[in-house]
């Protein structure tokens, strides 16, 4: 096991150093670079501008910039933010804990609703059940997040008063379990939409699968009860693909994590990604590429690893 | 004797695209989708001469007039522009980008699977690493941060997102390929002293299309939901050309009073994606009789 970690590390530098390497490009590409901001503003004159360029060491040539700053990433160090000034790694560091807690929500919620309508899609296959859940869970797949997320401030939100429009909490009211919940609720169910369709999808499928295998058989011929068959050697089995898929899937929940939390302004780090684009504050939009990168990367090995622990079948070499 | 062909030999002798185009009309959802992508490209051509009103005229004493009121079936948006003229033209910039990324996806993605299958070494592991690093960036942050930099014109739009689209395909024409060069036909082809160019393009490419197809046609699908996320955040299509997407972008400042104006664009969205989607899970059950997904 550990040395399958220590391997899967080693694999992971090449990759961060390609994706560090592209995050760093496309910053070169922007119009006039990262010194736009400050060319813009009309108190600059060409002299401070050429002190400023000095000074962060945008003067250099482009792989010695790049060596410095990967060097800095290394250590820990991502820069100071254009904006405010501010340590990169700690502007990002205090917006994790919100994704977290929605990314965490969306999943605990898709797990419950996908993993049931799924399993129950498979066993009661060809009933009316399955016949309207599956294609729902295609609608669910098709609809964008965005618009979903309006809908539900359209809905809940404006004609209902059920839920706030946006935020975590209410600004100024002291800390409340009950608000927070509030808060999370339409993010966490907008955001869980897709990742339901997702493992409905798949639970079906590999339950249908599991279905066929020689030691259902078995368990019927012996004649086990037919709800033993089912909960205990077909879906317990057909679900333990389910932890790589959410492995594969982070990736696509990080994605879908910027978008709500667009929509519910909801202060994570996808939010904090699409203001610093706006604001063109270029180290904190480098740091979160290379931040998000190694979560995908970190999130389908943690999946691997959970793999073998649930799955003795499976041995990692 | 006259040659009498029994009717139940004569009804087997079916041509391969005959059973393919069979299975795909079992596919009823399938069917439906194709049919659906049909009328939504016809309108999207012919936009012009079906839109009511003219998209882009702005006038501001009908600001949000409601659905059927002054002549507006699907009521005017924050400018007094009419929202189902503008659907119609903003269907041309979506379905375009969607369809043309996936071929360029599809295109890039073939050559390079071929190509690193084929020649394998070096050449796989720049292409496959290549890949890797795509597919560990979320791509809604990599678009973003591409889009941002780019003059956003609808064909940088749409070259963007199929760079971070081939890779699905590129790994799965790989995959055939050095399944495929394994079989007796690629050491026929070579023994006959075809170059390697005719090998892969000829010879193993071919034989590889059937999931490309289906993968192709589910990327038009991804393709037009990232274009409209990316134009409802605003780095996409950008004013006064009208996306699906971009007809959103300001939607959520007046959901509380006009919230047919947030409803209609996704909907046209979620109806073509939905679409494709099913077209494509047909087409996959249609190629490959060894999925019998049912």
């Amino acid at each position: 096991m550990a040395a399958y970690v220590v391997r899967r590390l080693v694999q992971a530098v090449p990759l961060l150093v390609g994706i560090s390497f592209v995050a760093f490009v496309i910053l070169r590409l922007a119009p006039g670079g990262p010194m736009a901001v400050y060319a813009q503003n009309p108190s600059m004159t060409e002299a401070d501008l050429r002190r400023i360029e000095h000074l962060l060491g945008l003067d250099q040539p482009v792989h010695i910039q790049y060596v410095k700053w990967a060097a800095g990433a290394l250590t820990g160090h991502l820069g100071f933010s254009y904006r405010t000034g501010r340590p990169v790694g700690a502007v990002i560091l205090e917006r994790v804990p919100a994704t977290l807690e929605l990314m965490a929500s969306a999943y605990l919620i898709s797990i419950v609703f996908g993993v049931a309508t799924g399993v129950i899609s498979a066993i009661k296959r060809y009933s009316v059940f399955d016949y309207l859940a599956t294609p729902a869970a295609m609608v669910g797949l098709s609809t964008p997040i965005f618009w979903f997320g309006l809908l539900t401030i359209i809905y809940f939100a404006a004609d209902l008063h059920w839920i706030p429009s946006g935020g975590i909490a209410t600004i100024g009211a002291p800390f409340s379990l009950g608000d927070r919940l509030v808060h999370l609720a339409g993010p966490a169910a907008v955001l869980g939409l897709y990742m339901t369709a997702v493992w409905s999808r798949f639970c079906r499928s590999s339950v249908l699968e599991v279905l066929t295998q020689d030691y259902v058989r078995t368990a019927r011929a012996k004649g086990l009860r037919e709800r033993v068959v089912l909960m205990r050697h077909t879906v317990r089995n057909a679900l333990l693909p389910l932890v790589t898929l959410a492995g594969l899937e982070f990736r696509n929940m990080l994605g879908g994590a910027l978008v709500t939390e667009t929509v519910f302004s909801w202060p994570g780090v996808g939010r904090l990604y699409l203001d610093s684009l706006n604001a063109q504050d270029y180290s904190v939009i480098l740091g979160l590429l290379l931040m998000s990168s190694v979560a995908v990367l970190a999130g389908s090995l943690l999946a691997d690893l959970l793999y073998a622990v649930v799955d003795p079948r499976v041995r990692l070499a | 004797m006259p040659a009498r062909v029994p009717a139940a030999i004569s009804a087997r002798r079916r041509t391969r695209a005959g059973t393919i185009w069979r299975r795909f009309l079992r596919h009823r959802l399938g069917v439906a989708g194709a049919v659906v992508v049909a009328v939504l490209v016809t309108l999207a051509v012919l936009a012009p001469a079906v839109a009511p009103h003219n998209p882009f005229y702005i006038d501001i004493t009908y600001k949000f007039a409601p659905p059927g009121q002054h002549g507006f079936l699907l009521g005017a948006d924050e400018l007094g522009r009419d929202v189902l003229s503008r659907l119609l033209y903003a269907g041309r910039v979506s379905l375009a980008v969607g369809l043309i990324t996936a071929v360029l996806a599809g295109l890039a993605g073939s050559i390079l699977g071929v190509v690193a299958g084929h020649y394998g070494g070096l050449c796989d592991t720049v292409v496959m690493r290549a890949a890797d690093v795509l597919l560990a960036m979320p791509t809604i942050f990599l678009l973003l941060g591409l889009a941002a930099f780019l003059k956003p014109n609808p064909f940088a739009i749409t070259l963007i997102i199929a760079l971070t689209s081939w890779m699905p395909v590129a790994r799965l024409v790989r995959g055939q390929i050095l399944a495929l060069r394994q079989r007796e036909f690629i050491d026929a082809a070579r023994a006959a002293g075809a170059p390697d160019s005719r090998v892969m393009f000829r010879e193993l490419l071919p034989n590889a299309l059937a999931p490309v197809l289906v993968a192709a046609t589910l990327t038009v699908a991804t393709a037009i939901l990232l274009e409209s996320s990316l134009s409802y955040l605003g780095y996409g299509i950008q004013p006064p050309a009208a996306s699906w997407g971009n007809m959103l972008n300001n939607a959520q400042t007046y959901v509380f009073y006009a919230p047919w104006v947030a409803v209609y664009p996704g909907l046209a969205i979620t109806i073509t994606v939905l679409s494709f989607n099913f077209a494509g899970d047909a087409l996959r059950d249609a190629l490959d009789p060894r999925t019998h997904r049912v």
